[in-house]
């Protein structure tokens, strides 16, 4: 197996292995909630044991405190590694990359689309987060859907869960359907266009210590690794494109061994 | 000129590093493990 999809697996199992849930119900309450993880996993899955940065980020932002220890997080993480926790250890990522593997049409997505997370992050996750003093992308996350949403609701054995079963359910489960579907013909159609987490990373890109370099002078344009980019990035084009991911899946197929990741 | 903007990246990262210390000294961990460890009707899309 490639050591992304070991990883990848690894990752999930880390972040959402909290067994108890499946004898006890509810979710994990303890120590480790107080750290978020470095990307999108939602803290009220049953089998988490991390919180999840976006919606800690929303929450101080609703009660209009500037959020240093989640801002501090994103930025660390930034800085150091740029997008690479996309690629390597979340879960819906993965979850997505698994879909695309499904046989059937596949479609291109156009670029213009790739900005649109930036105004989910600062329209819903911040304006709106700020305004109602909710946390708006949590109700629209499709993550909270899969991994919370569905499974809580499915174990509730007293009934108290699913009498609150009502139209906000089922449009949070109509968005996941949504991007399941887009997700099996288009490469990390949530990545790419909705995910506020990808959007903050995405800005470290040109600055991360560790980085993807392309010798421009070794490469042949043979557009390998756009083929072969789960994001269907063209890194030889902008070697620090806001989608990049830092699987290094365009590394490893390079027939000119034209890209390199390195520490500045 | 390389080096300068290295150097430049470190300080911006130890600011980062900075905001984490000091989030967690005005008791944002606190606050983060009691949100986190309440049943988050709004991620389950529950009203």
């Amino acid at each position: 197996m490639k050591l992304k999809r070991t990883v990848q697996i690894i990752a999930t199992i880390i972040q959402n292995s909290y067994i108890p849930a499946f004898f006890a119900g509810g979710i994990y309450q303890g120590v480790l909630k107080r750290a978020c993880t470095p990307i999108l996993n939602c803290w009220g899955c049953p089998l988490a044991w991390y919180s999840c940065p976006m919606g800690g980020l929303q929450h101080f932002i609703g009660l209009r405190l500037f959020p240093f220890y989640v801002a501090g997080l994103f930025g660390t993480v930034g800085m150091v590694v740029g997008r690479m926790t996309c690629g390597w250890i979340c879960p819906f990522g993965f979850f997505q990359d698994l879909l695309y593997k499904i046989k059937s049409f596949k479609m291109k997505l156009p670029k213009v689309f790739s900005y649109f997370k930036y105004v989910v992050l600062v329209g819903v996750a911040g304006v709106i987060a700020y305004i109602t003093a909710e946390p708006w992308f949590c109700k629209l996350c499709p993550d909270g859907a899969l991994i919370a949403g569905i499974p809580l609701v499915l174990a509730d054995t007293t009934g108290d869960l699913r009498a609150l079963v009502g139209w906000h359910y089922y449009m949070k489960i109509a968005i996941l359907l949504g991007i399941i579907l887009f997700s099996i013909s288009i490469k990390r159609f949530f990545c790419r266009t909705f995910c506020p987490v990808g959007a903050i990373y995405s800005i470290f890109n040109r600055f991360s210590v560790w980085r993807l370099k392309v010798d421009k002078d070794k490469c042949i344009a043979c557009e390998s690794c756009q083929m072969v980019c789960p994001m269907h990035v063209g890194i030889y084009r902008h070697q620090h494109d806001i989608d990049c991911i830092r699987c290094l899946d365009c590394v490893k197929i390079c027939p000119t061994k034209a890209i390199k990741h390195e520490v500045r | 000129m390389r080096r300068l903007f290295l150097i430049l990246m470190i300080i911006v990262t130890l600011v980062f590093v900075g905001g984490i210390w000091y989030g967690g000294k005005l008791g944002d961990f606190i606050e983060t493990e009691t949100v986190g460890s309440v049943m988050c009707l709004s991620c389950m899309g529950i009203e």
